[in-house]
């Protein structure tokens, strides 16, 4: 009979006790995993939607409430409206360093709307000029309607699909490009061009149940792309010094921005992990501590008949890897069932883009919690057993028989 | 604890069943016709409210499994029930992938697509592993029981 025998047929005769270790190590495990795989999916999300802004600079209206609420809009699809003149299009064209110039003017859907449920982002943009939009388009009508009718893009979370027909502002559109999903905002997104934009503003004063306000002459962003080889932050100084008023946004800062935003989701989910690790510690190391102060006398006389300590030491050691192995991976496979069960669903309610890091970074986490819920439960369960060891052969059996 | 094993058993499985009856209608609610914001009187039945049928009886019927199985720990119930808790399983897992009844909403981000139903394939394949569980404990010793 060698060590591992012992040690699953200790296991197997103390069901109730092993299972009591199991459960805490399992529970652990399965926050741990679902807290980091979620924290580091929606960092990775972030990531993506700097990537894929399209944009180098945005010029938006000065003030912090509008950084944070055009961020929100870039990252969830959260409708927010303010403007700024469009002039300041115009005269950017011609600054060095300046490739390409775009506006977007921002509105938002009535929350009955028929196309979906909640109100949406309406986002009236530049068609001639855009580079934001095109490289995402999955379906199009070809070719793309002319201005005076009335026509859409959308994104790919949006409850319609090419050539549908919906009801905005009262004035029926025609769906006639949707996007491919971008994991950012834009999923949740509608497009449409800035003159349609213009015209639902005057029809819907007498169609819509309430009428849709944007000043004339105003959008609400200003996208630009730099030329290559361009200092981004020299040309956002350049851009906020020459247009008092204005402040602008670099794509880098947006992914600064959110982080900043989930700092404290990640704070508080930090210390309930530490404080479940310290649980899981304590709960090992005082069941562990019980099963050997039972098994003293047995000890005792493995000690007594020659065995090595370092023999009852090892044996010790593969019962609790055992089960630490075994619970840390079932609660890791748990919860990595979890999240990829409801990964749709929990970027929904916590308005991310997305949960769930790329399969790659996945496994290299999951296969790391699980060694370190493991090796942090093993080095718990053991630390009674060292005590137990240096005691007399005995001394050890005489405090079994009175245990 | 051979008994607190197998009345745990039971009680698992009646959890688990009223965890099928409340899936689509409490716990992750399948979308219903006024969420959608229509202001005329038109309220569609919408697909995915035949889904929610057809699992609340399914989610009874694993209810009424457990309970067998609570009232009467007999070796042939268990075998009889773990048989019956294995297909309701399936039976759940199988609606919700769409393979006996309709289908729910097409669109992919649909609360039913995103909450109801990786919900409900989750509830079934723990069901299928209780009636698994179930049908060894029946192959044991009578005593075990």
């Amino acid at each position: 009979m060698n060590q591992w025998t012992i040690a699953v047929r200790q296991i197997t005769q103390n069901p109730l006790r092993s299972l009591l270790m199991a459960v805490g190590v399992a529970l652990f495990a399965l926050v741990i995993v679902s807290v980091t795989l979620v924290m580091a999916g929606i960092n990775q999300a972030i990531s993506q939607t700097v990537d894929r802004l399209g944009a180098d600079v945005m010029l938006i209206p000065a003030g912090e409430q509008f950084a944070t609420q055009f961020n929100e809009a870039l990252i969830t699809g959260k409708p927010t409206t303010f403007y700024l003149p469009r002039d300041l299009a115009e005269a950017m064209e011609g600054l060095a360093g300046v490739d390409k110039v775009s506006t977007q003017t921002y509105a938002q859907t009535l929350t009955n709307a028929r196309c979906c449920a909640g109100s949406f982002f309406l986002i009236g943009f530049d068609r001639p000029h855009d580079f934001t939009l095109e490289p995402w388009l999955r379906e199009r009508v070809e070719p793309w309607p002319q201005d005076s009718e009335d026509w859409i893009i959308v994104g790919d979370r949006i409850l319609l699909r090419l050539n549908e027909e919906v009801t905005l502002y009262g004035t029926s559109f025609k769906v006639a490009g949707v996007l491919g999903p971008t994991g950012t905002g834009m999923d949740w997104s509608i497009y449409c061009p800035d003159p349609v934009l213009r015209r639902l503003v005057q029809t819907s004063a007498v169609q819509a149940e309430s009428p849709l306000n944007i000043p004339a002459d105003q959008v609400s962003a200003i996208l630009i792309r730099a030329r290559a080889g361009t200092d981004l932050i020299d040309l956002a100084e350049r851009l906020e010094q020459a247009h008092p008023g204005t402040q602008a946004v670099l794509s880098s800062s947006v992914g600064k921005l959110a982080r900043n935003q989930l700092k404290v989701i990640a704070l508080i989910s930090l210390w309930i992990v530490g404080i479940l690790w310290l649980i899981t510690a304590l709960l090992s190391g005082v069941v562990f501590s019980q099963a050997i102060r039972e098994r003293q006398g047995e000890i005792g006389l493995f000690l007594a008949k020659g065995a090595h300590r370092g023999f009852v030491l090892d044996m010790l050691t593969r019962e609790s890897l055992i089960v630490s192995a075994l619970s840390s991976v079932s609660g890791a496979v748990a919860a990595l069932l979890l999240i990829a069960s409801f990964q749709r669903l929990l970027a929904v309610t916590l308005g991310v883009p997305s949960v769930l890091p790329r399969p790659a970074t996945t496994v290299a986490l999951v296969l790391g919690l699980c060694v370190f819920g493991t090796i942090s439960s093993l080095i718990c369960s053991l630390l009674p057993a060292l005590g137990m060891l240096r005691t007399e052969p005995y001394e050890a059996i005489k405090r079994g028989e009175t245990a | 604890m051979k008994n607190a094993g197998s009345k745990s058993l039971s009680l698992g499985a009646i959890a688990l069943g009223l965890f099928v009856v409340l899936a689509p209608g409490v716990l992750f609610p399948i979308c219903e016709a006024e969420h959608l914001g229509f202001v005329t009187s038109f309220q569609p039945t919408m697909r995915c409210f035949w889904l929610g049928q057809t699992e609340i009886i399914l989610g009874i019927c694993i209810m009424g499994a457990g309970l067998i199985l609570l009232v009467r720990p007999s070796r042939d119930s268990f075998f009889a029930v773990g048989l019956m808790l294995a297909v309701l399983g399936l039976a759940v897992i199988m609606v919700s992938l769409n393979v006996v009844i309709g289908s729910v909403c097409g669109h992919a981000h649909s609360s039913c697509q995103i909450g109801t139903k990786p919900a409900l394939r989750l509830a079934g394949v723990l069901v299928i592993v209780t009636g698994i569980i179930s049908l060894i404990l029946s192959l044991r010793k009578p005593q075990s029981l």
